[in-house]
């Protein structure tokens, strides 16, 4: 296989993983923000013996963050498990490896083809966890801002503060993560729309033999 | 790991895989194939004259012939300018 080819193939499954590992990890902060968003609100709830609406709503959307994040993490562990094999086979190819190299392509193609309803949900659900995360840095922030114009520069309000800009990276990280998947799709989209067209010429050399 | 591959693919496979000869349970090993699926593939392969079955004492194997270098070569080709484009980012 040309070198140039190698390349590229390294740089794509290089990203790929990439991307897979980083939507690993903001599925990871959205179950951990589930988590803690529920058990929060319950122990409030069992504290003050008062169970008020917005308690039961911030439960009730904690617990939907958890379930997502589970659901994400079960999902991206496949697509992980299936990326990794194909470094394996492209680890494997050799110079000059041209057949070696045509069969990692078809198994590249057969991968997504299989996984791209799957990949898809990881855009989508990176959008979500991506604006959930942006959601509530900025309510973070906005009730940091209050207290310390309110009560002066105390380190509750800083790390409230921290928490709410940390809150706001990983929602624009999710977003971004979510964009560069949409653009993956795009291409692998594109390569599968392709391969009806090789398909045709294949089907015509079948016919002339 | 096999995905879901199109019968293009699958005899791409096959055809490259009995370059030596290969026996019927080979071939299925190898390309991850149910018998019957294997049997659809291999017959039309056979009928197509890409492939040759030979009777080695009480064995049946199958091998590629000549005239499917085309197939092969025209495969692979177009399947290579599939990756002449990447995603616009690396990380």
């Amino acid at each position: 296989m040309a070198f140039q080819t190698k390349e590229k193939l390294r740089a794509e499954l290089r990203s790929f993983f990439g991307l897979t590992i980083l939507n690993l990890a903001i599925a990871a902060l959205v179950l951990a923000l589930g988590i803690s968003t529920t058990i929060t609100n319950l122990l409030d709830a069992i504290e003050t013996e008062n169970l008020l609406p917005l308690s039961v709503l911030l439960m009730g959307l904690g617990v939907a963050a958890l379930v997502a994040g589970f659901y994400w993490i079960m999902q991206v562990v496949q697509i992980v498990d299936g990326v990794d094999d194909l470094r394996t086979a492209y680890d494997r190819l050799g110079k000059g490896d041209g057949e070696r190299a045509t069969s990692l392509f078809i198994d590249m193609l057969a991968y997504y083809r299989s996984n791209k309803t799957t990949v898809s949900r990881m855009a989508v659900l990176g959008k979500i966890g991506g604006a959930l995360f942006l959601i509530v840095g900025a309510i973070g922030i906005v009730q940091a801002g209050v207290s310390i114009i309110s009560s002066g520069l105390l380190a509750d309000n800083l790390s409230q503060l921290v928490g709410g800009v940390t809150a706001l990276g990983v929602g624009i990280a999710g977003l971004l993560i979510s964009r560069y998947f949409s653009i993956y799709s795009k291409v692998w989209d594109a390569r599968l729309q392709e391969t009806t067209k090789i398909e045709d010429a294949l089907q015509l050399e079948l016919e002339a033999n | 790991m096999k995905g879901r591959r199109t019968s293009f693919e699958i005899y791409w496979e096959i055809l490259v895989y009995c370059r030596e000869p290969k026996t019927f349970t080979n071939i299925i090993n190898r390309c991850d194939l149910n018998s019957k699926i294997g049997q659809q593939h291999l017959k039309f392969l056979v009928d197509k004259g890409y492939i040759i079955a030979q009777k080695d004492d009480d064995k049946t194997t199958y091998k590629t012939t000549e005239k499917a270098q085309e197939y092969i070569t025209l495969f692979s080709k177009m399947y290579g300018t599939l990756f002449d484009s990447l995603p616009g980012f690396r990380l």
